[in-house]
């Protein structure tokens, strides 16, 4: 008896749990954004409007990957949903992209020390991949999503 | 002392469940201070846990990630409170625990276990299956920090809940997996607040960080009370061994005084204590024993013990002046919740016998007037432990003892076999039915006691167990 009671508590305390958390993922997400995990990184459908960038942006590309980018960030719904970046090269400058990269700047100075800190980590990229890197993201444009 | 052990040797043996005590007084024990019932420690519980999800919920975000990503992270959020608390659950306070029994809290610590770090695996796979790319490699040397924390952590939880719930059947030993248990759970901890903090998105708000240090800070605080405080008070008031008493049974009869100026504990018949036999009790090495003394001793405390495992097998062997540190009293299994009761019927099975004789001796030396009945079953006539003892209560006691054996000698007349519904009835006439009823011994015993007197009309506030096999 006192363990079907104790068993009762336990499920009332997940269900509580579960709910609450529930309640949470609808309030800060009015509207359902579903995860696309199985779809590869789309090419921005508009062409950059600055050089070469779409010979550069496999490589770009590719050092997103590599150094995790994916871990606090998402393209095309890959990656981490908070900080999508689908956008990005629609709305800074390649040197601002640049500043947004490495945590430097005015216009990253609203952000946290802890994440300004693991940006500043990316100063140490060698400087062609940080312009790959760069030129990567301000071919994101929202032709995409 | 009636603890039953397995075959790894565990102390299985916890103080039988109890509602709340009411103040009874009587010259030795202290009046037990009226807790809050069990429902307001429940509630507290459920708060408890909520807490941080409510933060989160009343509190600003800079934007969703989306319904799942926030739906697992608030996930992951609840499993921790969820395990944290589980250590204010271990930590024994008498107040929060009294309505409920030691045992079931034990009981309930496992389930809890298993529902957080069920709430934990969810938020990771809701992760590894929707948002694979933002977790990355599972490379430790290539993964960020915080997530290899994270995995970390939730390995070590998979770790201690599979060791915890199978130690029997892998056979881990009592001692080593208890400190394992400890020093795992501290660690994996640790873990999942390094991810939480390093992973960091909740806790940008400054009001946030607040939050969760103080959390983090009562945990500690938590462990410092259970590892250092409560440790170092036990070693204030020791208690050395006076004499070692072989009984019928291959049990012993463990008494202890107190060694220096202060009074022993007082307790309540039917209570336990955990015991620290020879060891320092900052060693966490103590394992739970019923008294069996009476309650009115003035000098010593003595605790009945069968020789059913690793430790226990030790007990004859302890010499005497041995100092031992005695956590207690625990339990609510006792008749003096129940000043009202009419008389009370004791059903035991083999050294289920132990918290029985502390509640006969207490109530012999009290003169309680009120009916008593024993019903005691063992395997043969000359491992009833206590049996002489027994034989001369009647003198002080309006006590009846009904021996049960399920393997007689000839010439036995008693009642022969296990502690069937058969055998109960028969030993139970009407009147008695509107007793307390005290249960203890094995599982399947007191389960088919349980049942039987149900059967027979008894009501379940009338029915009192412990359970055992905790560990």
């Amino acid at each position: 008896m006192r363990e079907h009671l104790s068993r009762m508590v336990c499920l009332l305390t997940l269900v509580v749990a579960v709910g609450l958390a529930y309640l949470f993922a609808v309030r800060h997400n009015p509207l359902p954004v579903a995860p696309t995990g199985e779809a590869p990184p789309a090419r921005p459908a508009a062409a950059p409007t600055e050089d070469a960038g779409t010979m550069i942006s496999p490589r770009g590309a590719d050092l997103f990957a590599q150094h995790n980018c994916t871990s606090c960030h998402a393209i095309a719904g890959r990656g981490n949903p908070r900080y999508p970046l689908d956008d990005t090269g629609e709305y800074w400058t390649e040197e601002e992209l640049r500043h947004w990269v490495v945590g430097t700047g005015e216009v990253t100075a609203h952000l946290s020390d802890v994440v300004r800190r693991r940006k500043q980590g990316y100063l140490n990229l060698p400087e062609e991949d940080l312009q790959a890197l760069v030129a990567y993201l301000s071919t994101l444009r929202s032709g995409g999503q | 002392m009636r603890t039953r052990f397995t075959q790894a040797g565990a102390p299985a043996a916890r103080p039988r469940p109890m509602k709340a005590v009411p103040p009874v007084p009587t010259p030795s024990a202290p009046a037990p201070s009226r807790g809050l019932p069990g429902i307001c420690w429940v509630l507290i519980y459920v708060l408890l846990v909520a807490f941080p999800l409510l933060i989160l919920l009343l509190g600003p975000l800079p934007r969703g990630g989306g319904r799942w990503w926030d739906f697992s992270m608030a996930l992951g959020f609840a499993g921790l409170a969820m395990i944290g608390v589980q250590f204010l659950l271990t930590a024994r306070f008498q107040r929060a625990t009294a309505p409920f029994g030691m045992d079931i809290i034990y009981y309930f610590h496992r389930w809890a276990a298993v529902g957080g770090v069920a709430l934990v695996l969810a938020h990771y796979l809701i992760l590894r299956v929707g948002y694979g790319d933002a977790l990355g490699p599972l490379n430790p040397l290539t993964a960020p920090g915080p997530l290899t924390a994270g995995r970390l952590s939730l390995l070590l939880f998979l770790v201690i809940i599979v060791s915890s719930l199978a130690r029997q059947a892998l056979k881990l030993e009592y001692d080593a997996w208890r400190r394992w248990h400890g020093l795992l759970s501290v660690a994996a901890v640790i873990l999942a607040v390094a991810h939480v903090a390093g992973v960091g998105y909740y806790t940008h708000a400054p009001w946030k960080l607040v939050v969760w240090t103080t959390y983090s800070a009562m945990w500690l605080l938590l462990l410092a009370y259970i590892r250092l405080l409560k440790p170092w008070r036990l070693q204030q008031r020791p208690y050395e061994v006076t004499a070692v008493k072989p009984e019928r049974g291959d049990a012993w009869t463990l008494t202890l005084a107190p060694r220096g100026g202060h009074a022993p504990l007082a307790f309540r018949p039917g209570q336990f204590a955990w015991l620290s036999l020879g060891r320092s009790p900052f060693r966490a090495r103590e394992h739970p024993f019923s008294f069996s003394g009476s309650a009115e001793d003035p000098r010593t405390r003595c605790f009945t013990i069968k020789e059913l495992g690793d430790f226990t097998r030790t007990i004859g062997q302890v010499p005497a002046g041995t100092v031992a540190y005695v956590d207690g009293p625990h339990g609510v299994f006792t008749p003096d919740a129940h000043p009202d009761a009419a008389g009370f019927v004791l059903i035991a099975g083999g050294v289920g016998i132990a918290p029985m004789m502390s509640m006969l001796r207490t109530l012999a030396d009290r003169g309680d007037p009120r009916p008593l009945r024993l019903i005691f079953g063992n395997s043969s006539w000359d491992r009833v432990l206590f049996r002489e003892e027994l034989a001369g209560l009647p003198d002080r006691l309006s006590l009846q003892v009904t021996h049960v054996l399920h393997e007689p000698h000839p010439g036995w007349t008693g009642a022969t076999g296990m502690l069937t519904p058969e055998v109960i009835r028969a030993a139970l006439p009407p009147p008695v039915l509107d007793h307390v009823f005290f249960l203890c011994g094995p599982k399947p015993m007191t389960d088919s006691v349980q049942a039987t007197l149900r059967a027979l009309g008894v009501p379940l506030s009338r029915i009192h167990l412990e359970l055992f096999d905790m560990a």
